[in-house]
């Protein structure tokens, strides 16, 4: 007798089958490590050695957790901070620059492709050549205090305690706003002339416009946009790790790199990890809780 | 009445006018530290650190591009390296994340919805948390300084291509499919010969986004490439930038020949970017063609 199989489950199965891959590199490279990093972070741990249960030991559980919150070890506090404030204004105005821009662009009759690829070049860059240029750009005799010279203006130090993380948030902007208009765009296009018209007749002027019709509609794009920049950005090493700034830019993300690589304290680099990830967590689910609200969608949906 | 229509005419001139002028300068603005890149890379190492504030160099000369060859051992193999990280993430991400998609768009049952809904909270994982357990089990398979596990990791293809390209398979009508497969197109026919070749436009933007991002790929291969010989091109100019500063520059940083070298890198980044700017358009559409 043959072995009868269901079309449904045929296709179920089928489904799997394709799926596969990334049930594999899941399993492999996501389910095994994530398992691995939360039993370390319960372990007292150097890099190189052995791990070792924090049950097994005179310190008690959660040994790490308590050391790393009672702001003794690691710049716990520090590093959370200055992730939060990073997180916040790079994302507030790459979003406020990047929308802005995107209404003009789309008011202009042409040029419209042209404007939005000469604001996305600076995205274009990879990483190592942004860091050269910025290095280049604030140091000291540098030049950008070459331009400000021009105008008088005193050098400035970009990369001192004071200045540094103004000076990363400079260049993530930069970066940042094209990526915004690249999205934002294609969707104001989008948006129903015959509304914004109608409107018009109706005595509405620009402001009117983009404050009741536009934005409404284009908000799902906005919130994806700023979901996305938030979950970045509140994993950001990149520019603190190349052009420095020590204690008063170091992130979250790059403290880990750093108790792992240099302090070689892997128990601690992963509990500082997974409270990352619940804050992440957190974050996101508020964020869908409360903006998700806010968000219009022409179906109903 | 035409005084009024002329007067409006011009009122939206000078508004044109205006929005040029705003675009044009905040567009320069976004422009200049590049062009800056580019002209200092073509001033001598003396000019540019005592003329630093001039724009253009007074005497354009190629001496640091040269140089990037001739002061480095290991620059050729570095590019070659990079190709080969390229090449092979491009390509196994592609027919991973593909496979992926389309399981996920026209295979529905409530286990790949379940599955679906894991794959998108995976974006929330901060790559923090796996990278140090991660690192920890490589090592102990002695696979640190090979290319494992910058590759293999590849295989699970990308969550956020696979977001886009499920999108873009499911704007593609089902009856088209049926039809084929009453006439006798296999499953696997169907993906290649109707699925792919309906959203191109979606895999070239993931192709080219894919290889621009492994071109200028820095953390992951500089935790596991730690000799000279594996480097990519990232790890490389970076070990550059560290050493450049040495006792016969004054300890100054070689700044010319970094900018230089910047500009080399930079070049395939905007080639790959200009050819898939008109895909991009078509193919990063978030609203998705989702009927």
């Amino acid at each position: 007798m043959k072995f009868m199989v269901s079309k449904k489950t045929r296709k179920t199965l089928t489904g799997i089958a394709y799926i596969s891959p990334w049930i594999i590199g899941f399993s492999c490279f996501g389910i095994i490590p994530l398992a691995y990093s939360f039993y370390c972070s319960f372990c007292q741990y150097k890099l190189g050695g052995q791990p070792k249960f924090l049950l097994n030991t005179d310190k008690g559980l959660f040994y790490n957790y308590i050391t790393l919150f009672s702001g003794t070890y690691g710049d716990f506090y520090v590093s959370f901070k200055n992730t939060f404030v990073f997180t916040f204004l790079t994302t507030t105005l790459t979003m406020l620059i990047g929308l802005t821009f995107s209404l003009i662009i789309n008011s202009v009759p042409k040029l419209k492709r042209f404007f939005q690829t000469v604001y996305y070049l600076p995205g274009v860059l990879p990483l190592i050549a942004a860091t050269m240029l910025w290095e280049a750009m604030f140091a000291q005799q540098g030049i950008l205090n070459g331009i400000f010279g021009w105008f008088g203006a005193e050098p400035i130090i970009f990369m001192n305690h004071k200045n540094a993380m103004a000076s990363l948030i400079l260049m993530s902007v930069w970066g940042g706003i094209g990526g915004k208009i690249t999205m934002l765009c294609p969707t104001i296009a989008s948006v129903s002339t015959e509304m914004l018209e109608s409107m018009e007749l109706d005595g509405a002027n620009t402001f009117d416009k983009i404050i009741h019709a536009i934005i409404p509609m284009i908000s799902p794009t906005i919130f994806y946009l700023l979901i996305m920049d938030i979950i970045g950005g509140l994993q950001v090493y990149a520019p603190m790790m190349m052009l420095g700034g020590g204690t008063a830019t170091v992130s979250a993300t790059l403290q880990i790199y750093n108790l792992t690589f240099t302090d070689r304290a892997v128990g601690f680099a992963c509990a500082y990890a997974w409270v990352l990830f619940v804050l992440i967590l957190i974050i996101t689910i508020l964020f869908f809780r409360f903006g998700g609200k806010k968000v219009y969608y022409a179906d109903g949906d | 009445m035409t005084s009024f229509k002329r007067s409006k005419k011009r009122q939206r001139l000078v508004k044109n006018i205006s929005t040029y002028t705003v675009l044009a300068i905040v567009g320069l603005i976004m422009v200049v530290p590049t062009f800056i890149m580019i002209t200092s890379s073509f001033k001598s190492y003396d000019e540019y650190y005592s003329d630093v504030f001039k724009l253009l160099p007074g005497k354009w000369i190629f001496d640091n591009y040269v140089r990037i060859f001739t002061t480095n051992d290991y620059i050729f193999r570095w590019v070659f390296n990079t190709l080969i990280l390229l090449v092979s993430n491009t390509v196994i991400v592609t027919f991973s994340t593909i496979l992926i998609a389309y399981g996920f768009s026209k295979y529905k049952s409530k286990i790949s919805e379940v599955l679906f809904m894991v794959l998108l909270s995976t974006m929330m994982i901060p790559w923090a948390v796996t990278m140090i357990p991660s690192y920890v089990i490589w090592a102990k398979l002695g696979l640190v300084n090979t290319y494992w596990p910058l590759i293999l990791p590849s295989i699970g293809g990308s969550a956020y291509y696979t977001f886009m390209l499920r999108q873009n398979m499911r704007g593609i009508p089902n009856e088209m499919l049926e039809s084929a497969e009453i006439d006798g197109a296999t499953s696997w026919q169907r993906l290649w010969k109707i699925v792919v070749p309906n959203c191109t436009p979606a895999i070239i933007t993931m192709v080219l986004f894919t290889s621009m991002g492994i071109w200028g790929d820095y953390l992951g291969p500089s935790i596991y490439l730690r000799k000279e010989e594996l480097y990519n091109i990232s790890v490389g100019l970076n070990s550059l930038r560290v050493t450049s500063s040495s006792a016969s520059t004054g300890g100054r940083t070689d700044a010319p020949m970094l900018l230089a070298s910047s500009v080399l890198m930079a070049i395939p980044s905007i080639v790959m970017y200009f050819i898939g700017t008109r895909a991009f358009t078509k193919g990063i559409s978030l609203q998705g063609s989702d009927k």
